[in-house]
């Protein structure tokens, strides 16, 4: 038979048999004993000992622990309600800064904008002015007026200089242009606004942090709580369950003291920090104007100042993580993917890791994370499977981004590492599907019709270019025909067959062609592929192929290729990458203008070129210095106001606009100014050496007379160039020693892209052994035509081709490297000379 | 790790609890006389009583990580607003700047075109001029005709981000298609340093809703855990009143409080699931 769990109560014996007197701890009498009073006396003492046993602790005891705990209770209570309103006070702060920052970035926007477009009023009054100035020294009717109207334009563009804030440079403080401006204009306007939502995410952090508090007091309170009531349990219970509930309660007690008061002492959140929020906006304007990689510093040391002033501010390591990109980056550009050094690779994957625990998880830093998983595993030696941590976190930020290529592609390689081919390829199908197409979903092979839109297309270059190096860097560390070198084979298949043809390709897309006789050819702004065409096969037949072709460069001893994105380039069915030169009909030429399309020069580092055919690598060439002669490195003159630029040694300096001085048109008067807009010049330091270039317009009556009167009109304006600027660095007695003659240069005149009739001449100083070139073209739409009325009408067809006479006058001393050699330095910039895209 | 925690501390309480219920339920049935409560001697020596006490004291326990897990949720709800309101504020801002510049460069395309149309016609006018011998007139025209292209060329390197399609439309026309301008923002947007490039696909209303229906979900997540708290109140003031009640009534009062503790697991359950 079973033991009923609820027993009769037994009675010890002998039990309580005197009513107990208060002031011993009772607060009750308990005369449970039906024996009549009386017997041996340790029968009694026994009886009572048993009986204090039993309500130990006492009463009284018990009572003054609980009016302590409830004290301690209480001042839980204050620690709560202290944390509650602190956290709600900061959070009321920072969601009062945050409106404010949106508020003040936005309005900081409207007035940059403003001010900007002030700035381009006056800019093109000074356009205006200057051209004025040239239209009154032309042999032609009302140049008086021409003058007066000059004076009128030079006082406006005067007073519209006068309104366009100081703050507003558009040249870096060495006096060179700026190649962020204006957008680091505007993020030095929009400070106030990124400090006050920096100061806003500081608030906001320590109103999180005491609303953990707020949470840890409440379970504090909440022990406390249950104490209590154990406590008061306690009274009503007699022996070990009493003994048990006070001691329960007891533990609960100091533990909930133990905790509170650590709370207290080493949790509490310190007050936001105003420092960190200015370093912070000064480390965004500092990253926002850098274009060279000392550049980054400044920005590196404000995030460093921020950081140290507010530890765990995930934004401040996530932009020094980006800054130290832009630091380590081996090449710095608009048209690059680059790899960066180990040292600041392990730099921006620690801060970039900071950030993202620090609770930075927008989908592009989950990415970037990822990435460093990876790629810290690649330059570490490829050992084993790269970390699980970057699938997973791929993973994440494609569900975060489904529609960017890049996790995808991110993604991919890391399963291609791993030795998850079948994953990989899908993830790369997925990669191929959305550089083409816009995708929301996140199944890698989601079905998506809307093409990418053409303003898409320098991404498109990136996306592609950037998957071909990461396939190119992984490759690096294994056989071709190992099981992941046919992997990464099969994933580059995957990106080279799809895009040419628009749509997704699992494999290659034809036979494609073994291309033995391929050669390169590097200019400081521009490149040529040339592929003779396999035997039995037509330029036709050639170009129908789904093509692509990838340019790398890397520094001379560098390992690792970095992808030239902005020349990447694709064709299927057209010619849009090659022409065939006629001189040459069994070569195809695929040709990039780098400073024409993207502002950026070659330079003296090593090149690759790869041509991929029907999904398939045809062939592939490597050039150096050695090959390209280029011996120094290189940056871009770019006057953008006409349309012109090239391409000239680092070292030299943007020179002051220069001032001329026409005597106005049948009149003694002359008018000086500024040439804006008609004028750019750079020199080196001793001014020994440099580039003038102008743009300048005979009148129309100088075309007529064929193609003679304007090799005469080019020779005319050349020699009035080289006597303008004669005497500020180019020296005031040139001579001319080598008549005008016809030449062109590499690019020029086959796609309509350059200048027409052009025609150089050399010139000497006998004071100083300076020696110019100076080459004159026509900016026109094709070889200039005859007659001012045909050119007129060509012109209002194409404005851009305005039959504007530009000019271009290298300079530098004899018996120098400069002009001596095979390939003089001086040749090359002379030569980099070109028209830019859009005019 | 609390939710399981408390769930399985729950779950363990209502064995105990069921089981005290069921070995009173068996002693009901064989001594249904009514009887007093017992004395806190008596009851201190009771293992029954003893169990339902321990049991009130577990569910207080209980009761107690239940407050901090719904402090905990109240918080993530609170803390998954503010990241809403913060990635609202974050998109608008860079929406804001984007449909700034795309604004600006419809503003300064006007102005481009302003002179490339007027520097087309006058070459236009210029070109009749010299058919009709007028040689001083052409001049002049073509005078104006260059001053308003170097003021054309000024202005082209202006545009921020947001570049017209065609430079050189016919007429001087140029082609800045706001509408497309503003579709092609998301893929590229022109961002600050500290600003998400990825911000208008990401941090889009779609995004900040799911922001706020995960803040919702953990607030509705909080309230089930509070009505759970809420139970279990109930029920130990039932076990409470079923030891200190007559003995024939213990039963009775246990029932519901047990029925109390069965619903608090099975909301805490959700809550710790859902």
């Amino acid at each position: 038979m079973e033991e009923p769990l609820m027993q009769e109560p037994h009675v010890p014996e002998p039990l309580v048999q005197e009513p107990l007197v208060p002031g011993a701890g009772g607060a009750q009498s308990l005369s449970l004993s039906s024996k009549p009073e009386g017997g041996a006396g340790g029968e009694r003492r026994a009886g009572r000992a048993e009986a204090e046993a039993l309500r130990r602790p006492s009463n009284r005891a018990l009572t003054i622990i609980i009016v302590l705990t409830t004290l301690l209770a209480a001042l839980g209570g204050f620690l709560l309600n202290r944390a509650s309103a602190a956290s709600s006070d900061n959070a009321d702060i920072a969601q009062q800064l945050s409106l404010q920052g949106a508020s003040a970035q936005t309005t900081s926007y409207q007035q940059a904008e403003t001010d900007y477009a002030q700035y381009l009023s006056m800019r093109a009054l000074q356009s205006k002015a200057s051209q004025l100035l040239f239209e009154a020294g032309y042999n032609q009717p009302g140049t008086q007026d021409w003058a007066e109207l000059y004076r009128t334009a030079q006082a406006q563009a005067a007073a519209a200089k006068a309104d366009v804030p100081r703050d507003l440079r558009p040249n870096l403080s060495n006096g060179n242009p700026d190649p962020s401006f204006p957008t680091d204009f505007f993020a030095a306007r929009a400070a106030q606004g990124t400090m006050l939502s920096a100061s806003s995410d500081a608030y906001d952090d320590v109103a999180n942090q005491w609303s953990a508090m707020v949470d840890k007091y409440t379970a504090m309170l909440t022990i406390i709580a249950v104490a209590l009531f154990l406590f008061g349990s306690a009274y009503v219970l007699f022996g070990r369950t009493r003994l048990l509930f006070t001691g329960l309660a007891g533990t609960l007690v100091l533990l909930a003291t133990a905790w509170g008061t650590t709370l207290v002492v080493s949790q509490e959140p310190p007050k936001p920090s105003a420092s960190a929020a200015k370093f912070y906006a000064q480390g965004v304007v500092a990253l926002s104007s850098a274009s060279t990689p000392a550049q980054y510093e400044p920005a590196i040391e404000d995030f460093t100042k921020a950081i140290a002033a507010r530890p765990d501010f995930a934004q401040a390591y996530a932009e020094r993580s980006n800054a130290e990109v832009g630091r380590g980056s081996l090449e710095i550009g608009s048209g690059f993917v680059s790899n960066v050094a180990p040292h600041w690779q392990a730099l921006s994957a620690a801060d970039a890791l900071a950030a993202y625990q620090l609770g930075d998880t927008t989908a592009s830093k989950i990415s970037d994370v990822a990435w460093n998983y990876y790629y810290d595993w690649l330059i570490a030696g490829a050992h084993g499977a790269p970390p699980a941590e970057a699938a997973a976190l791929d993973r994440q930020a494609i569900d975060a981004d489904p529609q960017n290529p890049v996790q995808w592609m991110n993604l991919g390689i890391v399963d291609l590492a791993a030795g998850r081919y079948s994953q990989a390829m899908e993830e790369y199908r997925g990669a191929a599907q959305r550089i083409l197409f816009l995708c929301s979903g996140t199944a890698a092979d989601a079905v998506c019709k809307t093409p990418q839109p053409s303003s898409a297309y320098s991404m498109q270059l990136n996306w592609l270019s950037g998957g071909l190096q990461d396939l190119a860097d992984l490759g690096a560390t294994t056989s071709p025909t190992s099981a992941l070198g046919k992997g990464i084979e099969q994933a580059r298949t995957i990106l080279v067959a799809s895009v040419p043809v628009g749509r997704v390709e699992t494999g290659t897309t034809g036979k494609g062609f073994r291309i033995t006789d391929m050669a390169g050819f590097v200019d400081p702004n521009y490149l040529e592929l040339d592929v003779g065409l396999p035997s039995g096969t037509s330029y036709q037949q050639f170009v129908t192929r789904p093509m692509v072709v990838v340019w790398y460069q890397r520094p001379v001893g560098a390992k690792q290729w970095n992808t030239i994105s902005n020349t990447t380039c694709w064709q299927y069915g057209s010619s849009f990458c090659s022409v065939q030169d006629p001189e040459f009909p069994s070569v195809a030429q695929f040709k990039t203008q780098f400073l024409v399309d993207d502002n950026e020069c070659f330079t003296n580092v090593q090149y690759k070129a790869e041509l991929y055919v029907d999904g398939r690598l045809a062939g592939s060439t490597t050039l150096g210095p050695a090959d390209t002669y280029i011996t120094t490195n290189l940056s871009p003159a770019i006057a953008a106001d006409m349309n012109t630029g090239a391409c000239v040694p680092s070292s030299w300096k943007l020179q002051p606009t220069f001032q001329a001085s026409v005597q106005v048109n049948g009149s003694s008067q002359r008018l000086t100014g500024p040439l804006t807009g008609s004028e750019l010049s750079y020199a080196s330091a001793d001014r020994q050496e440099g580039i003038y270039m102008l743009r300048l317009y005979p009148l129309r009556t100088f075309y007529q007379g064929g193609a003679k009167a304007i090799t005469a009109m080019e020779a005319a304006v050349g020699g009035e160039a080289v006597r303008l600027m004669g005497g500020t660095g180019l020296a005031a007695d040139m001579s001319i020693t080598t008549a005008y003659a016809p030449h062109s240069l590499p690019g020029d005149g086959a796609k309509d892209d350059g200048f027409h009739d052009m025609v150089t001449a050399v010139y000497k100083s006998p004071s100083t052994g300076q020696a110019a070139l100076v080459g004159v073209g026509i900016a026109s739409p094709g070889v200039p035509v005859d007659g001012a009325t045909k050119q007129d009408r060509a012109i209002a067809a194409d404005l851009g081709r305005d039959y504007a006479v530009e000019v271009e006058i290298v300079y530098g001393r004899i018996g120098s490297s400069f002009w001596d050699g095979a390939h003089p330095l001086g040749a090359q910039v002379f030569g980099s000379w070109a028209l830019l895209s859009y005019g | 790790m609390i939710p399981y925690v408390a769930t399985a501390a729950l779950a363990l309480l209502l064995a105990v609890a069921v089981f005290l219920l069921v070995a009173e339920w068996r002693r009901y049935l064989k001594d249904r006389m009514p009887a007093p409560p017992p004395t806190p001697e008596e009851a201190s020596l009771d293992r029954w009583n003893a169990g339902v006490v321990m049991l009130v004291a577990g569910i207080s326990i209980s009761g107690a990580l239940l407050a901090w897990w719904a402090a905990s949720q109240f918080s993530a709800a609170a803390n998954a607003s503010q990241q809403a309101l913060t990635e609202a504020t974050q998109y608008q801002t860079v929406k804001a700047e984007q449909d700034g510049y795309v604004d600006f460069g419809a503003r300064l395309a006007e102005s481009y075109q302003e002179h490339t149309v007027a520097a087309t016609q006058l070459y236009s006018e210029a070109a009749s001029a010299w058919s009709a011998g007028q040689g001083n007139v052409a001049l002049e025209l073509e005078t104006q005709a260059r001053l308003e292209s170097a003021q054309a060329r000024a202005l082209y390197p202006g545009f921020v981000c947001y570049w017209p399609f065609y430079s050189s439309a016919p007429g001087g026309r140029v082609d800045f298609n706001v509408a497309q301008e503003k579709a092609s923002e998301a893929q590229g947007a022109c961002t600050q340093p500290d600003q998400d490039p990825t911000a208008l696909r990401t941090l889009g209303p779609a995004a900040v809703a799911q922001v706020e229906a995960t803040a919702s979900s953990d607030r509705g997540t909080a309230e089930e855990i509070v009505l759970a708290g809420a139970l279990l109140i109930v029920a130990v003031f039932f076990m409470t009143m079923s030891y200190l009640a007559w003995r024939h009534r213990r039963a009775h009062y246990l029932a519901p409080g047990v029925v109390s503790v069965a619903a608090a697991l099975v909301v805490c359950a959700a809550a710790a699931v859902g």
